[in-house]
């Protein structure tokens, strides 16, 4: 193989070696546990040793042969504590330290003491490909984890690297080579192309796994703070539905309690009627009669006014709300069912400013109660699209919501809003009467009708702020 | 069947100007208001004292049952009970229930939200009548009026068989034996031989049970028999 330098090789993978590790730590600048700063420093490790070795003839002997071989070992022994890391199963320092330790007498012992170039080159090879293979089984091991199935690629790397180390360990073995690094043979240009890919597709695997996770990671975030937001508004939509429940409870109790003060008040002024008609009663008897009658009539007002306050719903919240941004964040809040239905939502916004005072939190409840329904509507539809216009007219903000679902029929134009009407299977049917009266209670208007293209078209006018 | 309780019941005559005049009253007829709110409690009494009832008003069914077991001497006179039906402790149908196993008193419920179900419940257990609040004036003297006036049928009946039980208590056995069997059909001549009495004797005997009995000819001495279950 002449046309082939192998130290200019050797310098490459060297290279390949250094440089790659940085990028990788560049890159996971997110993710950067002990694991990846083991890993990185590990193939830093590989890169001096190959780039020492490089240089051997030009650098002092115990630079190119011991040093070399020292980064070469603590660079296996740091990806693979890396790797235990990521499994859970790390080794204690005291432990990689023994087996570094081991290393290195037995190999600066062949070299120095017993001059054997064979018995050095043999343990360092055997050594070498026993740590690429444990490598490569913990990275197969890691690849069983959830989100980590990049490190296959590493795994599979290390083991042909492995191999091919084999391979030189078996050449020099049987004799076929001299016993040393830098010869032209095939199973040196084969261990250091194996090498190459080892290095790119070691150090793109590991990068693929920590991109997965983060991947993950940001999926499940928004999930939960879909869920959360969702919840919130969930729950004051129960609140709300709580109230109009007991609101009827109580309804049925006030007409209890008006009738007691009601009761007193006829008995004693008809008990003035028949005394006047009769003649029977004294003025004192009278006064005693209309006192009553007076007291009654204040008791009556109070049971209506307590009942009063418990129908009006939580005080608005007045802030500034932009609209704009409403009906995207409130859409976003649905993202993730309306991907899985496949169903678009289409923003068309002709006006700058479209600010209304109010409560963004009740206001967003409706659009949710609406993209809800529209989104069921659409359930059997070909093509699902939500078109979400808002325009400004005067002193008006219009917000119209339409789907392309089948419409409403005749008698559910009639009926809608009306409470506990619902087309829904599972609805109770309160979703659009208690928008309505949020809306009203914005001094705006809710209109439910069918629009044009088909479909139901809800159109939401309220005042718009003042810059 | 004669009612037990109604003859442990004590009366009272007036004696003061004041008891006088209560008791015209209860003559005529002594109402017990029973209902939670005091409101409705005053008002009611107001409108049936003018009209010269009696009345009595309580806060709670049970006042009113306490007052009962007390039993102090009354005024003579019909009595009904009017009470609300939905109360703290013991409600209107509870009362008429409890009453019902000791008095014969009319009880009347009234209510300011009953529904149907409710108001044919109280008929079926026997309530006189249900006023729905706020009660009409009319509605309420009507109602009152019938059951007093039931309530003194009651109380005639009442009196008519305690008057009996009295004078049949008055017979000696051999009187009470002669009766039976005049009043099931025996000829003077057939008592005597069966009892072995004298003729006269017999006749002596019977002349003196119907004179204790209060009664002149032998149709209306078998009415009573059968009456008083001799």
């Amino acid at each position: 193989m002449a046309f082939l330098d192998i130290r200019t090789v050797y310098y490459v993978l060297g290279m390949l070696y250094v440089v790659m590790p940085i990028v990788t730590w560049m890159a996971m600048a997110r993710d950067r546990s002990r694991p990846v700063h083991l890993w990185c420093l590990g193939g830093l490790g590989y890169g001096l040793s190959l780039t020492l070795i490089a240089m051997r003839g030009s650098i002092p002997d115990w630079v190119s042969f011991a040093v070399a071989n020292a980064f070469l070992n603590l660079g296996s022994l740091l990806r693979i504590q890396a790797i235990r890391i990521d499994l859970n199963i790390p080794w204690r320092s005291s432990n990689i330290a023994r087996i570094f330790l081991l290393f290195m007498v037995v190999f600066e012992f062949n070299r120095s003491i017993l001059h054997s170039d064979v018995l050095r080159l043999q343990w360092a090879f055997s050594t070498f490909f026993i740590l690429l293979f444990c490598l490569a089984h913990l990275a197969w091991r890691l690849s069983h984890f959830p989100h980590s199935q990049s490190a296959r690629w590493i795994a599979v790397v290390y083991l042909l690297f492995g191999l091919a180390i084999v391979y030189r360990f078996v050449d020099v073995a049987l004799g076929r080579v001299a016993p040393g690094l830098l010869v032209n043979n095939v199973s040196e240009v084969l261990s250091l192309v194996f090498g190459i890919i080892s290095s790119i597709f070691g150090h793109f695997g590991y990068m693929g796994i920590s991109l997965d996770r983060s991947i993950y990671d940001k999926i499940e975030s928004a999930a939960t703070l879909a869920r959360q937001q969702e919840n919130q508004l969930l729950s004051r939509q129960i609140a709300q539905l709580d109230r109009q429940r007991a609101l009827g409870v109580m309804s049925a109790s006030l007409g209890h309690e008006l009738n007691q003060p009601l009761s007193a008040i006829l008995a004693n002024a008809q008990a003035v009627e028949y005394g006047l008609q009769n003649g029977v009663l004294s003025n004192d008897q009278i006064k005693d009669c209309i006192q009553p009658i007076i007291k009654n009539t204040r008791r009556a007002k109070q049971i209506i006014e307590k009942n009063h306050d418990f129908i009006q719903p939580n005080a608005l919240q007045k802030s500034p709300v932009d609209m704009i941004k409403l009906v995207r964040d409130t859409a976003k809040l649905l993202i993730q069912e309306a991907n899985q239905q496949q169903i678009n939502f289409h923003f068309v916004i002709s006006a700058d400013c479209t600010k209304v005072e109010g409560d963004e939190l009740q206001l967003s409840q409706v659009l949710l109660n609406l993209y809800r329904n529209a989104m069921e509507a659409m359930r059997h539809a070909e093509e699902k699209s939500i078109v979400v216009q808002l325009s400004r007219n005067a002193d008006q903000v219009h917000l119209r919501i339409v789907d392309t679902g089948p419409g409403l029929t005749e008698q559910a134009l009639q009926n809608v809003g009306s409470p506990f009407f619902t087309t829904k299977a599972e609805g109770l049917g309160l979703g659009l009467a208690i928008s309505q009266n949020i809306i009203e209670q914005h001094h705006g208007q809710l209109m439910i009708g069918n629009a044009d293209a088909g479909g139901v078209s809800v159109d939401i006018y309220l005042p718009v702020l003042a810059a | 069947m004669i009612n037990p309780s109604f003859l442990v019941k004590r009366l009272k005559s007036p004696v003061t100007v004041l008891e006088q005049e209560l008791a015209a009253r209860c003559a005529q007829g002594r109402v017990i208001l029973i209902d939670d709110d005091r409101e409705v409690l005053s008002g009611l009494s107001a409108l049936l004292r003018l009209k010269g009832y009696a009345c009595e008003a309580y806060t709670s069914a049970l006042e009113y049952l306490d007052v009962l077991s007390l039993n102090q001497p009354q005024f003579l006179g019909p009595c009904c009970v009017i009470c609300d039906v939905k109360m703290p402790s013991i409600d209107g149908l509870e009362l008429h229930q409890r009453l019902i196993n000791s008095e014969d008193v009319p009880v009347m419920l009234m209510s300011g939200q009953s529904g149907a179900y409710e108001v044919v419940e109280a008929f079926r257990v026997g309530v006189m009548d249900f006023l729905i609040k706020p009660i009409e004036a009319e509605r309420l003297f009507t109602a009152v009026n019938k059951a007093l006036s039931i309530h003194l049928e009651y109380q005639n009946q009442h009196a008519k068989q305690h008057d009996l039980l009295t004078r049949i208590n008055s017979l000696s056995e051999r009187e009470r034996e002669i009766i039976h069997r005049v009043a099931s059909g025996e000829l003077n001549r057939e008592i005597a031989e069966s009892l072995g009495i004298g003729l006269r004797t017999i006749k002596l005997y019977r002349h003196r049970a119907m004179e204790k009995l209060g009664v002149d000819k032998l149709v209306d001495l078998v009415r009573l028999v059968d009456q008083g279950d001799l």
